[in-house]
């Protein structure tokens, strides 16, 4: 670590980005260097048996170019003109482009060399070829052909899982143009203390991986190119900031800051074990949202009842192929004997839109998140996954309490469906004398508009709703959640989104079944106590935000919190519902205010 | 192979600008659409109609002379419409 006298320290920059996840890290950076331009691959050759996974590994940068591509012009398409967007329709035939393709995969194969030199090559024959040619409008193409190969070069150069040159003992801040899912997931906690990314937005995967990972995290962050590695930096997850070569001055006020928090988060974890009870007498089930076993420790340790939301993406996405029967109910299985009695909820495979990956990313749409995802996905073209991933819940429900929930649902058909894929796999299960449950509890997961304007319908086939705010805040107000030029209309307590909600509640209270919350919003304590106020039942977020939003509910009334809910439905504006829940809060538990306060800064 | 399952027609490029990015482009999407195996033969030299790139490594300009071939199954309808497709200056003014 740094002296307390350092002459670097007198040069601090300070660089504004997006607050992604809370909490604030002192460390040295760690740059991984990102969007500049790669530079020429060098023949290394490869060994024959690693053929296979060089060709996918280029057949991969192609899909992901691809998908770049449609993406760029799509947005290109709506800022201009549609003539000047068909641009990228010529670049997108360069990716397509068959010969270019075979010609690539043979080098590969038959001169044994790496999937970047093979493609460098074969590519520049041709631009250097097409550069040459008499006609200079043609000419100009090989400026295309050459745009287009370094964007496969730089995803060639990235498809491969991140390097890390981490010192002994040393802790970083990693910076980076982008992180995926997975390289997020990837990051070693025990070096590195939060990360700040040039691209995304607070809801992208990677921001919502990062809370739940309790790192603090930037995104969108501005000046990115003026970041050097070793420098000694600060990141306040708080108020989206990050400073570089931080004065004395800031370094001990971040530091006091750090000790602060610390301090308030760990009188609050002193109450993890206290119920999460009104002061009079409602109890509102506080659960966690977690993605892999590992965390299981967590949700011990934050004395969540039960985990109301298993991801199970990253088990699929952290691989090649997805994982087989066995291994999920080995999952299952160990989840729910850790959870004893406790509710363990799993969703089914939630693919789609931003967490497509490796070999599941074989769908390039040009509006993934209105595309095929969730269930629509698995019950049309994966169905071999979903019934695979039922069977293994069917047969791990006999070891404690579990719960399945559906994503992406928007008419009843897809619940009936998969209801009889369900009893078609118990027949199959009760003809292979295999163990399994008999009902399995199977919940809507309302996060289109649509679900959540029918739910008298679904409230008949279903055992439970589970509310994904931060999807049907997406949908509801219709922007794209990776898109930060509509960031300002993410508005989770938006009269419309709490009237959604309410509607749900009251359906769930009249069918008596129950009513959970998992999105974002329901660890905000602003907004949890509304939720709780409206007739929601469990809340379910990032172990990190229990504490907190135990505290809130420990304090108040459910009296109070019913007339706050109310109140907000009457409400115009989401700035006037977040004052209303301000009020109530700066009532029951200013500290908590307090600590989320510095979070809006 | 027969002379059955292929077909041939000649085409003079007709447009201003020639076969550049766009109408390369549309050529090669074009020739995704049929079974059949379709090249470009100017002055001798034969051009796969699929690879946007060759296309563009032809350098053909306006007047330049064409021979559309294609071998298999749909092979005359494939080079009836492509040579349409070229004849129609590929929608430029």
């Amino acid at each position: 670590m740094t002296s307390a006298k350092e002459p670097e320290n007198s040069g601090e920059l300070k660089f504004k980005g997006l607050a992604a996840a809370p909490g604030i890290a002192i460390a040295r950076l760690y740059k991984i260097a990102g969007d500049s331009k790669p530079e020429a691959p060098v023949s290394r050759g490869i060994a024959p048996d690693a053929v296979a996974a060089e060709q996918a590994r280029f057949s991969a940068a192609l899909d992901q170019t691809r998908a770049e591509l449609l993406a760029l012009r799509e947005r290109l398409s709506k800022e201009i003109n549609s003539k000047d967007a068909e641009i990228f329709d010529a670049h997108l035939m360069i990716v397509d482009d068959r010969m270019l393709y075979d010609e690539v995969m043979q080098m590969i194969s038959g001169r044994l060399e790496s999937a970047e030199y093979s493609f460098y090559t074969v590519i520049e024959r041709y631009a250097s070829a097409i550069a040459v040619m008499p006609d200079a409008y043609i000419q100009e193409r090989a400026a295309d052909i050459r745009d287009v190969a370094s964007r496969v070069l730089r995803n060639l150069q990235r498809t491969g899982e991140p390097e890390w040159h981490f010192k002994d003992g040393e802790k970083y801040i990693v910076v980076a143009a982008d992180l995926t899912p997975s390289d997020t997931a990837g990051l070693d906690r025990s070096q590195v203390l939060g990360f700040a990314t040039e691209a995304g937005s607070k809801t992208s995967h990677s921001a919502v991986l990062a809370r739940s990972m309790q790192l603090p995290a930037l995104v969108g962050l501005r000046g990115f190119s003026e970041l050097k590695s070793g420098m000694p930096a600060i990141i306040d997850g708080y108020t989206g900031v990050l400073i570089a070569n931080p004065s004395q001055e800031t370094r001990d006020f971040y530091e006091k800051r750090l000790e602060d928090m610390n301090r308030f988060l760990a009188s609050l974890a002193q109450e993890s074990k206290l119920r999460p009870e009104t002061q009079d007498g409602f109890m509102v089930q506080l659960s966690s949202n977690i993605e892999s076993v590992d965390d299981l420790d967590m949700v011990k340790r934050s004395g969540s009842c039960g985990v109301g939301l298993f991801r199970t993406e990253y088990m699929f996405l952290t691989r090649k192929t997805p994982p087989d029967e066995e291994e999920q109910l080995a999952v299952y299985r160990k989840l729910l004997e850790g959870l004893g009695d406790e509710p363990l909820i799993v969703r089914t495979l939630d693919i789609g839109g931003d967490k497509l990956d490796g070999e599941l990313k074989r769908y390039a749409e040009n509006n993934p998140f209105l595309g095929l995802r969730g269930i629509r996905l698995a019950l049309r073209e994966r169905r071999e996954i979903l019934r695979t991933q039922l069977r293994a819940l069917l047969r791990a429900g006999v070891y404690g309490n579990l719960r399945v929930m559906l994503p992406m649902i928007s008419c009843v058909e897809e619940i009936r469906e998969v209801q009889e894929i369900i009893a078609d796999l118990q027949c199959d299960l009760g003809r292979e004398h295999k163990e399994f449950v008999e009902h399995l509890e199977l919940g809507a997961m309302v996060e289109t508009p649509a679900a959540a304007l029918m739910v008298e319908h679904l409230a008949k086939l279903v055992d439970f709703f589970s509310i994904g705010t931060n999807d049907l805040v997406q949908y509801t107000m219709a922007i794209d959640r990776g898109n930060d030029r509509v960031a300002y209309l993410y508005q989770p307590g938006h009269p419309v989104i709490l009237d959604l909600v309410w509607r749900c509640a009251q359906v769930a209270r009249r069918h008596n079944i129950y009513v959970s919350v998992c999105g974002q919003a329901a660890g905000d304590p602003r907004l949890a106590l509304l939720f709780a106020g409206l007739g929601v039942h469990e809340l379910s977020m990032v172990p990190a935000n229990l504490n907190q939003v135990r505290r809130v509910i420990r304090q108040m009334t459910m009296f109070e919190a019913e007339q706050a809910g109310q109140a907000a439905l009457q409400c115009a504006t989401s700035k006037e519902v977040m004052q209303i829940a301000n009020d109530v809060l700066n009532k029951v538990a200013p500290e908590v205010l307090a600590l989320i306060l510095a979070d809006d800064e | 192979m027969t002379a059955d399952n292929s077909a041939e027609s000649e085409v003079v490029v007709l447009n201003e600008l020639g076969l550049h990015a766009r109408p390369a482009t549309m050529l090669a999407k074009k020739a995704m659409e049929y079974k059949c195996d379709l090249y470009l033969i100017k002055d001798g030299e034969s051009f796969n109609l699929r690879s946007v790139m060759n296309i563009l490594m032809m350098a053909a300009g306006k007047g330049a002379r064409l021979v559309i071939r294609g071998i298999g199954d749909d092979a005359c309808r494939a080079v009836a419409e492509i040579k349409e497709l070229v004849n129609s200056k590929f929608g430029e003014d």
